[in-house]
């Protein structure tokens, strides 16, 4: 493959930080044929691929320290626990959080959007309440809600859309009123690629005595994130989308927030004692620190450490690298899709507003219909709702096709995407 | 061969596809792929080839497109049920 573009990021002193062609060394699955062409992988908002330093962690972990963690006094135990906590630690370096104590792991975005909902918001919200969220939602950022509303009689509301996807904060701030106790939002649309500005929403969120929780699922594996520059409240996202296993997620949630709540899930590992005082009596149950209180039972330990992996990965080449790679794959994608006529793509033109993301449907073919087209060029992306139903309706359209890339893809890979979609169009 | 066992032979997997159509998604098992093509493609009515990557069909009245990597789209369906009424009498 010709290495002309996109250009080596370089340090200041000139050393090369990032090559996805170098990096593309780094990912087995590459290599991979698929219909008899050359695998190209833009799918990536669903999942990432894995490279091989995340595959050999977690291989090494079964080969050589695999126990369960805390309690057990032996050897093993001992490794496999200073593992699973020096996990917790990379991933609240890789967020800005204070420490472990502030980083949650659980299965994945969902399970730390409904730990949030069921933790917290089931404990203080009632039918006086309000829950501000946006259209832009992936449904696990609104069905918990919903599902919630449903138990304890408070309101869901939805901020608006503009025309081009980006979220309109007009509509957002005018939704806001004294009762809204949570806004939930997305960082990056899993849909139109658009980035809000958590920043300017958590600021609200406080002046109004609300809370902010952000869905970091698209934004956390391609943009550099400080939870405390950002004062959100609680954080939450999968490994599985920025290079690590699928099975490990994070909630990351302010120290003083995380004490006041209670447990989601019960069980060994997140108690200190439990003391039944007489037949007929509760037990008193004393709850375990941080982050351990809500880690009941054997957590995924290797999936753990396979994230922790991934994130020394991403810190090695640069968040802030990643993020300047998938804007110029997405600017030079969004110029090139512009010669198309039977192609309508959604979301902002701008790259510099978005992540790279692009939904896009053909002229007279459904979008499942695209994808499997693509598919048989050994091209993978995705199609229909992506999970975002509310999103799709109110853009007009009954779903789509979408591409997103990631620290891996380049030019020609865009290149070839076009010269197919090109071919797909003489025949829609 | 029961109907159920035909189903179980060739196909991997039925989907609904989300979105607003009622479309169906058929993988065939890669195992039998051919086999499979071959006897679906001797009884549907083909339209038109695509590309040479799949054809353009009809069976019974019934829109779909086959393509060579073993995916079938049958389109605006009343359900999965109607997708294996249809696969059995292709495959049987």
């Amino acid at each position: 493959m010709q290495r002309c573009w996109p250009r080596r990021w370089k340090d200041l002193k000139g050393k090369i930080m990032f090559d996805p062609y170098e990096v593309r060394k780094d990912f087995p699955i590459l290599e991979r044929e698929i219909n008899g062409y050359k695998l190209i992988y833009f799918d990536n908002a669903a999942t990432s691929q894995k490279p091989k330093q995340v595959i050999n962690a977690m291989k090494e972990f079964y080969e050589k320290y695999n126990a369960n963690i805390h309690r057990g006094i032996h050897t093993l135990s001992q490794e496999a626990s200073e593992l699973y906590e020096d996990a917790h630690e990379e991933v609240a370096k890789f967020i800005g959080a204070d420490g472990m104590e502030e980083v949650i792991f659980v299965k994945n975005t969902t399970e730390a959007i409904n730990l949030v909902a069921y933790s917290w918001a089931l404990n203080k919200l009632n039918e006086k309440d309000e829950v501000l969220t946006t259209l832009l939602e992936h449904h696990s950022n609104i069905v918990p809600w919903e599902i919630l509303s449903r138990l304890r009689g408070f309101k869901v509301k939805y901020a608006d859309i503009n025309a081009d996807g980006t979220l309109n904060y007009e509509s957002l701030e005018q939704l806001m009123t004294e009762k809204t106790r949570i806004i939930c939002v997305s960082h990056v649309s899993n849909v139109t690629g658009v980035i809000n500005d958590v920043g300017r929403i958590a600021k609200l969120a406080h002046e109004q005595d609300a809370i902010i929780i952000v869905d970091g699922a698209q934004s956390v594996p391609h943009l550099p994130i400080d939870v405390k520059k950002f004062d959100v409240d609680f954080l939450t996202f999968s490994g599985h989308k920025m290079l690590g296993p699928t099975g490990i997620g994070v909630l990351y949630g302010k120290k003083e927030l995380l004490e006041e709540m209670e447990p989601f899930l019960g069980g060994g590992s997140m108690i200190k004692s439990v003391r039944c005082q007489s037949p007929n009596g509760n037990c008193r149950i004393e709850w375990n620190d941080l982050p351990w209180k809500f880690e009941a039972g054997t957590p995924n330990i290797c999936g753990g450490i396979g994230l922790a992996e991934a994130v020394k990965y991403l810190r090695r080449i640069g968040i802030e690298n990643v993020h300047r790679h998938e804007r110029q794959l997405t600017g030079y994608t969004l110029k090139r899709l512009e010669e198309l006529e039977k192609v309508e793509f959604y979301g902002p033109r701008d790259a510099s507003v978005k992540c790279g993301i692009i939904p896009f449907n053909v002229n007279g073919m459904n979008p499942h219909d695209v994808a499997l087209m693509f598919d048989s060029f050994g091209i993978m992306i995705r199609s229909g709702y992506h999970c975002a139903e509310p999103l799709h309706r109110k853009l007009g359209i009954k779903g789509s096709a979408r591409a997103s890339f990631y620290i891996y893809n380049t030019k020609e890979e865009i290149d070839r995407f076009i010269e197919v979609l090109k071919r797909i169009e003489d025949v829609a | 061969m029961s109907h159920d066992e035909i189903l179980k032979k060739y196909v991997a997997n039925i989907e609904e596809a989300c979105g607003e159509e009622k479309d169906i998604i058929i993988m065939l098992k890669h195992e039998g792929r051919d086999e499979a093509l071959k006897k679906i493609l001797g009884k549907v009515k083909v339209v038109r080839s695509l590309a040479n990557i799949a054809y353009d069909a009809d069976f019974e009245g019934k829109q779909m497109r086959i393509y060579r990597t073993g995916k079938i789209l049958m389109k605006k369906l009343k359900d999965k049920r109607e997708a294996e009424d249809i696969l059995k009498k292709l495959l049987s």
